[in-house]
């Protein structure tokens, strides 16, 4: 089930009412079997893909834990058992068709016939996070950075957590497996903190997201028609779509758990604000970037042989990230682009900060970070096009079509043919700048949450009730419109 | 425990918020919620009929028309497209409030074979309903995925977009307030769409209900038995298919079975009077005509099938909330009483009652009947085509009776209420197409049912419209009130009715009157033109014209010239608006006839001859004129009609309708009155023609004079002033002779002047030495008369004779020169020896010897004129 649907709004509240009112023991075993119900609204038999990759890593952990114990070794084997079967089964379910589409080209090229294999495979929602997040487990055993776990159940509902089991954040064992060791008591500033990060979900999601994701769509899907600023509008909105989209569904997952008492990683960090790609990828998607940097990156060599091989290092993690977001070249591109775009300014590195002190530029100051800010997103930004567009040819168009002088689009009307009318760009417009508001909040280190609660009730009320209802008028929810599903739900 | 009670308050105060908000968001069609959330606020026992459906129910049956025709309070609780199982909830929850007598339920969209209907409609359908478990029912029932229902029984996922398409109407909805039932009748559709049907009796073969309308048609019916009430199942007329139609066959069947009435008006279609091909506006709902007969026979199978009582005048009953509606003002109200004269009188209201033929009003009047015998119409609104008129007469017959007239083959007959003051009231209501009468507010005719004819004319009071575009059928009867209400009053109000009594009205000259009575003498005789008068016209003050009801004799005697042409007018009262010329107007054509036009352009040419008088005499008696000329009758009783003219009667000039007047005439009108009503054959022929007194200006004074003694001038300051005027009056006749002792010597010597020395105006007599040996008489406007004399003529004897403007110069016994030269009026004396400056001194002393002068106010003949002037020596006539 969505976060945004209906069966949420019904499954939350009873989830919520019911763990509480259970005794501590059952609690872990209330969750799972939530969690479990939660992943079979999508698609029953798949929970059972689930099952599996669970006690793979399980059981791996526990022959890693044992071999330890009883041989004195690592259980390295082990590690690479759990790592075939899992990333296998990652493969087959995202990768199969792709790597069957790749070789049907080489084959046409080489003149032989095609293969068609004679079942279809599908995508299960959420294999990506789970099978990170499993893998995860059995990396840290590994490394000793946790126990190995003996109690199945809860093992399993840490890779199932039904918060974060489809879009994450992917969690670490040694951050949230401990957290299901003892029951949480009820406290109402977990439930009122939680509920909302919930609310900031949804409205990164549902009012800025989908809105914004309108004119994208549009822009998109007749690319040929649009060019010049109609373009980088619409790549811009996209950037707003794709943060919304996800850091939604990331503070949905977030204040989710928190209401039940638990604590999950943050994902975002104001992304645009960012200073260099590297910074970007320090606030974005921090999940992710942490598990690649922990378990390719550093056991590559990281940074530590040689500019060389750091850059190569780079590159295959940005690969690698690239394809573990889309069975596509696209994709692969993307990830390609990002890393470049480190290396490049790795590289660049030293002539940037001698050209900038021999322009006495005041690189300490709000309007140098500003620059800097603009020039990531404009570089991220681009990066984007091959993340969304469906073809290379597509994004490559897309890309040529933004280099069209035609400002005056942005008055002549044009910009209410896109897909937004003129109450959606207020609207969407209002949100951004709410969101920039409370990003600004959040960069200078005050938590909006926190400062929320230190104002006096009426306005807490005022604020809240003011939220909830402008959240409910202006989202796009509802049978008026295609919900359109989380993009990272097909991972 | 402290935060748990602020977040349980929080709750509290996020619902109420959240609620309000919720009511500005939510839907409100004006089908399916807002109507059973009015219906919910009805007070108990309001309502005896709940008719349940689709738009079918909504639009083709009119409760308005229910109660105002038939006295039923009936509600629709439709909504658009609604499928047996809504209909079944909206039943189920209908009886909760009320207990009608009669629980009539549309089968349209039982014979339907999906098992879901349009979402939108299912969406309205369920969200009219009351929170609770029927609503779950219904909405889990209404759509086949249940995530779709719950977002239906939420609400805000499907209409929390309206955030950008609210009204006042939405923030106020919680406020409104409701009881829009009664007005729920939709009734504004014209258009024809003409439907082939299937012979529907002829299909006779069942089809099988799909099981869910098969459940929900016998969960209802079931329903109605658990609460005892009646209930009627019927098919309203639409273009059913075959299958359709067979279903309805199957509905039949089980209606059967269960013991409940159930009508196919499909089947029944003749019946109802519903035509196919005229009263459909698409294929399901019909418009304004087939509403109102498919009302009508429904409310008369709702009788059949239930003790439905006729509430409309009970008093205690508040189906229109507190009370009934107050008495809205009126949309015409008669402002004074209304006489009529039974041949012109008529009031034009400027309301017209079937502009829209299915308009509904009430008029109210009160009445006064005139003497028997005279018939004619208080008021109407009718159309006449082709001699068969359609609207609206209400008339008092021949023998006083009372008729109202709604086309040739409907009209009936009152006997005219007798009340102390001699007045009735009588009120007619029409509601759609239907009619009712009452009389000192009682019914006494209802529910007269006719086809409304479109017809844009206005109601009239005193007289109703002809064919031919004029007004006929002038009552004589007396209009004390009449109101007109654009609703249906109720028989309390009808009854209750009491208007002011409103002021007289002025009526015209004449009106009524047996005699004549004298309004005006014309004090002195009209000479018209010439400056000298201080007004050229006169204005009598008359108006004769202003109401075409004016009875008044006009007698006059004019003694017509044409001095000025076309533009010679006697008298005028006449309205110079072009194509609408009217009123009177006396003036000549040409030097032999005169005009008389009289009413709208009615020419009757006068012949004359200039210089001799002529009696005239006008009769307006209503509109028909009677002209006696020199006591002759030139015109009897003509029958002219006249629109009505406010101007004033004028002697000598016209005016024009901004008041500018012109055509000011040199007419001579010698006498002229003016009579209110008509004088009778008898006395115009007895009537003393005569002339008025001749104005003052135009009496000249007597020129008698002899100068004592002879006169010898000293050319510095000595002359005589007769003080004798010879130019006062123009064309004053007089007669004067003198002798003189002329120097042949001299010249510009003065003898006798009478001379207007005014810059452009010389004019007069003066006789003066022009040389040697010629003295000039200057007449008139300077025509001058030239004698010479000889060294040895020593006395000259002159004899002037002027006869209006014709001068006469004798001297010495012949007739030296003659001049026609008017003058105009001269205030100065005849002077001798000198002339007089305009300032009245005297100048141009003269050395003359006039030896004798005479002057007499006769006109000599010229055979004594040449006598008097042979005299010798200083003696006239006068020794």
């Amino acid at each position: 089930m969505l976060f945004n649907s209906i069966e949420y709004l019904l499954f939350f509240p009873a989830v919520l009412l019911i763990y509480y009112l259970l005794p501590g023991k059952v609690r872990l075993y209330f969750l799972l079997a939530c969690s479990y119900l939660f992943y079979m609204c999508w698609d029953a038999k798949y929970a059972l893909l689930l099952l599996f990759s669970t006690a793979v890593t399980f059981f791996s952990g526990l022959m890693i834990g044992r071999a330890r114990e009883k041989r004195g070794k690592k259980g390295k084997g082990w590690v690479v058992f759990s790592a075939v079967i899992n990333l296998s089964i990652l493969f087959f379910f995202k990768y199969f068709n792709f790597t069957l589409n790749n070789i049907n080209t080489v084959l046409d090229w080489l003149g032989k016939p095609a293969l068609h294999p004679s079942f279809d495979v599908q995508l299960p929602v959420g294999i990506s996070f789970y099978i990170f997040q499993a893998l995860s487990y059995t990396f840290d055993v590994y490394r000793q950075d946790v126990r190995t776990e003996k109690n199945f159940f809860k093992y399993a509902v840490f890779v199932s957590f039904f918060p974060q089991l489809v879009a994450g954040p992917i969690e670490r064992s040694s951050h949230l497996l401990g957290q299901f060791d003892t029951p949480h008591a009820f406290k109402m500033e977990n439930l009122t903190s939680g509920l909302l990060k919930m609310l900031w979900g949804f409205f990164l999601k549902i009012v800025i997201a989908d809105r914004a994701a309108l004119l994208v769509n549009q822009v998109f899907l007749f690319h040929s028609y649009y060019s010049g600023f109609e373009v980088i509008i619409a790549v811009m909105l996209f950037a707003l779509q794709i943060y919304g989209d996800f850091a939604g569904y990331s503070w949905i997952a977030v204040g989710t758990a928190q209401t039940l008492g638990f604590s999950l990683c943050s994902n975002f960090n104001q992304p645009y604000f960012a200073v260099s790609v590297a910074d970007f990828w320090r606030r974005w998607h921090i999940s992710l970037s942490t598990w690649f940097r922990d378990y390719l990156y550093i056991p590559l060599g990281g940074n530590r042989r040689g500019k060389a091989r750091q850059y190569l290092n780079i590159m295959i993690v940005f690969a690698c990230s690239g394809l573990w977001h889309g069975a596509a070249w696209t994709y692969v591109i993307w990830g390609l682009l990002n890393g470049l775009y480190q290396v490049m300014g790795s590289l660049l590195k030293p002539k940037r900060e001698k050209l900038m002190k021999a322009a006495h530029m005041r690189t300490a100051s709000f309007s140098h970070r500003l620059l800097q800010s603009i020039i990531v997103f404009i570089f991220v930004d681009i990066a984007w096009i091959f993340f969304r567009a469906g073809t290379l040819a597509e994004a490559l168009d897309i890309v040529r079509s933004m280099f069209v002088f035609n400002p005056w689009v942005l008055a002549d009307g044009s910009l209410l043919a896109m897909g937004l009318n003129s109450q959606e760009w207020t609207v969407l417009l209002l949100s951004i700048a709410v969101l920039t508001g409370v990003s600004v909040m959040k960069e200078k280190g005050v938590s909006p949450i926190r400062w929320l609660f230190e104002q006096e009730a009426w306005f807490r009320w005022g604020v809240c009730i003011a939220a909830v209802l402008a959240i409910l008028a202006v989202g796009l929810y509802g049978p008026g419109f295609n919900a359109s599903a989380f993009i990272y739900f097909q991972f | 425990m402290k935060k748990i009670a602020s977040f349980l308050a929080f709750c509290l105060v996020f619902g109420l918020i959240y609620w309000y908000a919720d009511s500005v968001l939510m839907l409100k069609p004006d089908d399916g919620v807002k109507l059973m959330d009015d219906y919910r606020g009805l007070e108990p026992n309001a309502v005896d009929v709940i008719s349940i459906g689709s738009s079918h129910v909504g639009v083709n049956i009119d409760p308005a028309l229910l109660w105002n025709s038939c006295g039923i309070a009936e509600v629709n609780l439709w909504s658009g497209m609604q499928p047996m199982w809504i209909s079944y909830y909206y039943a189920k929850e209908a009886l909760r409030y009320q207990h009608p007598r009669l629980l009539v339920v549309d089968m349209y969209r039982c014979a339907d074979e999906d098992d879901y209907g349009e979402y939108q409609y299912s969406v309205k359908g369920v969200q009219a309903l009351q929170p609770g478990l029927d609503k779950i029912h219904a909405a889990l029932t209404s759509f086949e995925d249940w995530k779709t229902a719950a977002e239906t029984l939420w609400g805000m996922p499907v209409y929390h977009e309206r955030y950008n398409q609210l009204t006042k109407e939405d923030f106020v909805y919680v406020a409104r307030e409701r009881g829009t039932l009664k007005d729920a009748g939709v009734h504004n559709q014209h258009d024809i769409y003409a439907l082939s049907m299937p012979d529907y009796p002829s299909i006779l073969e069942e089809e099988p209900l799909t099981a869910k309308n098969e459940e929900y048609l016998r969960k209802l019916i079931k329903l109605s038995k658990d609460h005892g009430i009646k209930l009627l199942l019927v098919t309203i007329p639409y273009r059913a298919n075959e299958k359709e139609a067979r279903r309805a066959n199957t509905i039949a069947r089980i209606a059967q079975e269960e013991g409940v009435a159930y009508i196919n008006y499909l089947k029944d279609l003749q019946r109802t009077g519903v035509d196919p091909q005229k009263d459909f506006y698409d294929t399901g709902h019909m418009n304004e005509s087939g509403v109102v007969k498919f009302t009508r026979i429904i409310a008369e199978d709702m009788r059949k099938h239930a003790d439905i009582p006729d509430r409309r005048d009970d008093a205690s009953y508040t189906w229109f909330g507190e009370g009934g509606p107050a008495l809205t003002a009126p949309a015409y109200r008669l402002t004074e009483q209304f006489i009529g004269d039974g041949a012109t009188r008529y009031v034009d209201t400027s309301t017209a009652l079937y502009e829209n033929p299915y308009a509904t009003w009430t008029v109210l009047a009160r009445l006064k009947p005139s003497e028997p015998g005279k018939e004619g119409v208080y008021f109407s609104c009718v159309s006449e085509k082709s001699g068969r008129i359609h609207g609206l007469i209400v008339k008092q017959t021949a023998d006083g009776r009372l008729e109202l007239i709604w086309d040739d083959d409907n009209f009936t007959f009152f006997d005219t209420p007798v009340n102390e003051d001699g007045a009735f009231t009588v009120a007619v209501t029409k509601h759609v197409d239907t009619y009712a009468v009452y009389l000192d507010g009682k019914l006494v005719f209802d529910n007269i049912v006719l086809p409304a004819v479109a017809y844009d004319g206005p109601l009239l009071i005193g007289a109703r419209a002809a064919e031919s575009g004029g007004k006929t059928d002038f009552g004589a009867g007396q209009v004390c009130s009449l109101e007109l209400f654009m609703e249906l009053l109720t028989p309390s109000e009808i009854s209750a009715w009491a208007p002011d009594p409103l002021p007289m009205p002025e009526l015209p000259l004449g009106f009524n009157q047996s005699t004549a009575e004298l309004l005006y003498a014309m004090p002195e005789q009209f000479v018209g033109g010439g400056a000298y008068r201080q007004a050229d016209y006169v204005d009598t003050k008359l108006k004769l014209f202003d109401d075409p009801g004016t009875r008044f004799t006009l007698l006059t005697r004019i003694t017509p010239q044409y001095p000025d042409g076309e533009n010679t007018v006697f008298l005028s009262c006449f309205a110079e608006e072009a194509d609408r010329w009217r009123g009177l107007l006396l003036r000549a054509e040409n030097e032999n006839t005169l005009n008389l036009l009289l009413g709208q352009i009615y020419n009757l040419p006068i012949p004359y001859t200039p210089g001799t008088p002529i009696d005239l005499c006008v009769e307006k008696d209503l509109n028909e004129y009677t002209v006696y000329i020199n006591g002759e009758k030139a015109a009897d009783r003509v029958p002219i009609d006249c629109d009505p003219y406010d101007g004033t009667l004028l002697v000598g000039c016209e005016i024009t309708l901004d008041g500018a007047l012109f055509r000011k005439s040199s007419t001579h009108v010698n006498w002229l009155e003016v009579y209110s009503g008509i004088l009778s054959d008898e006395e115009v022929q007895a009537y003393r023609w005569q002339d008025a007194p001749m104005p003052s200006e135009l009496v000249a004074s007597s020129v008698a004079y002899r100068l004592p003694q002879a006169y010898l001038g000293d050319g510095v300051e000595h002359a005589i002033d007769t003080g004798v005027q010879l130019f006062d009056v123009p064309g004053k006749s007089w007669s004067m002779d003198f002798t003189i002792m002329p120097d042949y010597q001299s010249y510009y010597d003065i003898y006798i002047s009478c001379f207007n020395e005014e810059n452009y105006a010389y004019s007069g007599l003066l006789v003066r030495q022009e040389d040697r040996g010629k003295i000039v008489v200057s007449v008139g406007k300077l025509e001058t008369i030239e004698i010479t004399y000889g060294e040895t003529d020593k006395r000259l004897h002159f004899v002037i004779v002027k006869s209006g403007d014709a001068y006469s110069v004798y001297v010495n016994g012949k007739l030296r020169g003659q001049a026609v030269s008017p003058a105009p009026r001269y205030d100065g004396n005849l002077l001798i020896g000198c002339e007089q400056q305009p300032d009245g001194t005297f100048f141009r002393y003269s050395k003359v010897r006039v030896l004798t002068l005479n002057v007499a106010d006769e006109v000599l003949s010229d055979q004594e004129a040449l006598r008097i002037s042979s005299e010798a020596l200083g003696s006239g006539r006068f020794d």
